[in-house]
């Protein structure tokens, strides 16, 4: 056999090994999974793309053409979505119907707020919506939606004459918990992340699953936690106002933004005891992330606040911190306008309602 | 004169009477402010159904009263319920808020359910000093009621029913720090 062709043996035969070899992972991934799960991986995928139930990705339908009236979108997170109360009694659309009696014919507001929704995935909504919900958490360590998870319209295409941006905890709180500073490793484990989510042939395998599932430990095993609590709030500061800022930029300067702030349950002077009658007064036995929220929740709050103002100053946009009034009741009546230390009660959302009236 | 003498005793008395009548009904309208802005009166009577089934939490007994509570949640289209891992899971339907609220966890997953039955009130009778501390004497009644609070109650252990029904209680008022503090006893009911 001549070099040539020894050489042209050796190729074939590597490149068949390496295919074969990619095979049987696959395979294998795929029966690993089916053992482990009792399904197989392309179903559950399918499933987990529709989470269901009260956890859909918007509120309420809404038509993507736009007609003759003055369109609003209100964006936010679950606050915006209405966790804790019916849709009926969510803000969004009790705005919607108070416009509707002032002004008839004049205005339509969408609610586009989505559970655990945070700017950096409004900012990909942007072009277009995902149809997956991905939590803060995993978007933390890189994962992404995948190609085949967006839909065919983006929010540009609503073609909104007013933002209502109300962007609370879901840019803080979870990286206030989970966020740690990547080392080099860390940074390729996150960047492997990103392209194995991008390529949506290799995500219908479950042997992608397993790479990612490695890759993420991989990044979080080389990561630190940023133990000191005023680099750690930095951090999330600079994020949180560089999200803001990206997502305001990329809407024309024909439509109106204006940025809203909720009130959050607790205040800086709440401690435990607090926690522990919220606790009561909502009948649950384990107040542990009470415990928690009430330690860090206040601070998250003040640093937002501050990062709205300074960005509404900076793009000249009006600016409104929603539900003042609430923060300086005492704790057993504020406590009232509650679901839990996030979320408001139907007393709560109405007076968010007539608060972001007065703005028409 | 006698009959100006008895009138004027019996109109004195009468006023007396009635003064102190209403001293007590002030100090009980008082005590129960207290009480009310201590213990969170009024405020829903909820039961806490954990998401996943059975859980290891809590006993076997306990955990077939839960089951039995979601399936009767799933008759009534308040839930739906599916098998995984072999544990049953609790997916709450849409616009269910008034009779069920969701603890869910930062990534919204559901932890566990809260049933509405009503709202707890108090009504105060009596009060007696002992020392520096007031016990009050009343009870807890239930207003607002849920369409699931008769249902749900038949399906309740004996021992566990006592937590969920009217009830005559005590509350011991002492002040601690120039504030009151409250502790509330549920006597047999």
């Amino acid at each position: 056999m001549s070099g040539r062709k020894q050489r042209l043996f050796i190729f074939i035969a590597i490149t068949s090994g390496m295919l074969i070899a990619l095979c049987l992972s696959i395979i294998s991934g795929e029966v690993y999974y089916y053992l482990t799960h009792d399904a197989w991986y392309f179903s559950e995928k399918h499933a987990r793309t529709f989470v269901g139930g009260t956890q859909e990705l918007y509120r309420e339908p809404f038509v993507i053409k736009k007609n003759t009236r003055v369109r609003i979108a209100a964006i936010g997170g679950s606050t915006t979505y209405g966790f804790g109360v019916n849709n009926e009694l969510a803000w969004p659309k009790l705005l919607s119907q108070k416009l509707e009696k002032h002004f008839p014919g004049k205005y339509e507001v969408i609610n586009l707020g989505r559970l655990g929704g945070h700017l950096e995935e409004f900012i990909q909504n942007f072009n277009s919506s995902s149809n997956v919900y991905i939590p803060r958490e995993d978007w933390i360590k890189g994962i992404r939606p995948n190609v085949g998870d967006f839909a065919s319209w983006g929010w540009k295409d609503l073609k909104p004459d007013i933002i209502l941006l109300v962007p609370i905890v879901n840019d803080t709180a979870p990286d206030y918990l989970y966020y740690a500073r990547p080392n080099v490793t860390a940074k390729i484990a996150m960047k492997g992340l990103n392209i194995i989510s991008s390529i949506s042939l290799a995500n219908r395998f479950a042997l992608s699953f397993y790479i990612k599932k490695g890759l993420i430990a991989l990044e979080n095993l080389n990561k630190e936690h940023i133990t000191d609590n005023a680099e750690r709030l930095a951090v999330i500061k600079n994020g949180y106002e560089r999200n803001l800022e990206q997502f305001i930029y990329l809407w024309s300067k024909d439509v109106t933004v204006v940025l809203l702030g909720l009130p959050l349950l607790f205040n800086k002077e709440d401690r435990g005891k607090e926690a522990a009658q919220a606790a009561r007064f909502w009948n649950l036995s384990d107040n542990k992330s009470l415990l928690n929220e009430v330690q860090y929740l206040p601070s998250l709050e003040g640093l937002e606040k501050e990062v709205r103002f300074n960005v509404s100053r900076r793009y000249n946009l009006k600016y409104v911190e929603i539900g003042s009034k609430v923060k300086k009741l005492p704790f057993n009546e504020r406590l009232r306008f509650y679901v839990d230390s996030i979320h408001m009660n139907k007393f709560g959302t109405q007076l968010i309602a007539d608060e972001v009236f007065k703005l028409f | 004169m006698k009959s100006y003498r008895k009138l004027i005793i019996v109109t004195i008395s009468t006023a007396v009477l009635c003064f102190s009548g209403t001293v007590s009904a002030q100090e009980l309208k008082r005590l129960r402010k207290i009480i009310s802005d201590e213990m969170y009166y009024p405020r829903e009577c909820r039961y806490v159904v954990p998401a996943n089934l059975p859980d290891n939490a809590y006993s076997e007994e306990k955990n077939r009263v839960f089951l039995e509570i979601a399936k009767f949640l799933e008759k009534n289209k308040i839930v739906m319920l599916k098998m995984k891992d072999s544990k049953t899971v609790i997916i709450p339907n849409d616009n269910i808020y008034d009779v069920v609220q969701l603890n869910v966890n930062t990534r919204y997953e559901l932890i566990s359910i809260s049933i509405i039955l009503g709202v707890w009130n108090i009504e105060v009778t009596d009060e007696k000093r002992v020392g520096s501390m007031v016990m009050v004497e009343g009870a807890r009644l239930m207003s607002n009621k849920s369409p699931l609070y008769e249902f749900f109650i038949k399906m309740l252990p004996v021992d566990e029913k006592r937590d969920y029904v009217p009830a005559k209680m005590r509350w011991e008022i002492s002040k601690k720090k120039d504030k009151e503090s409250v502790v509330e006893t549920v006597l047999n009911n």
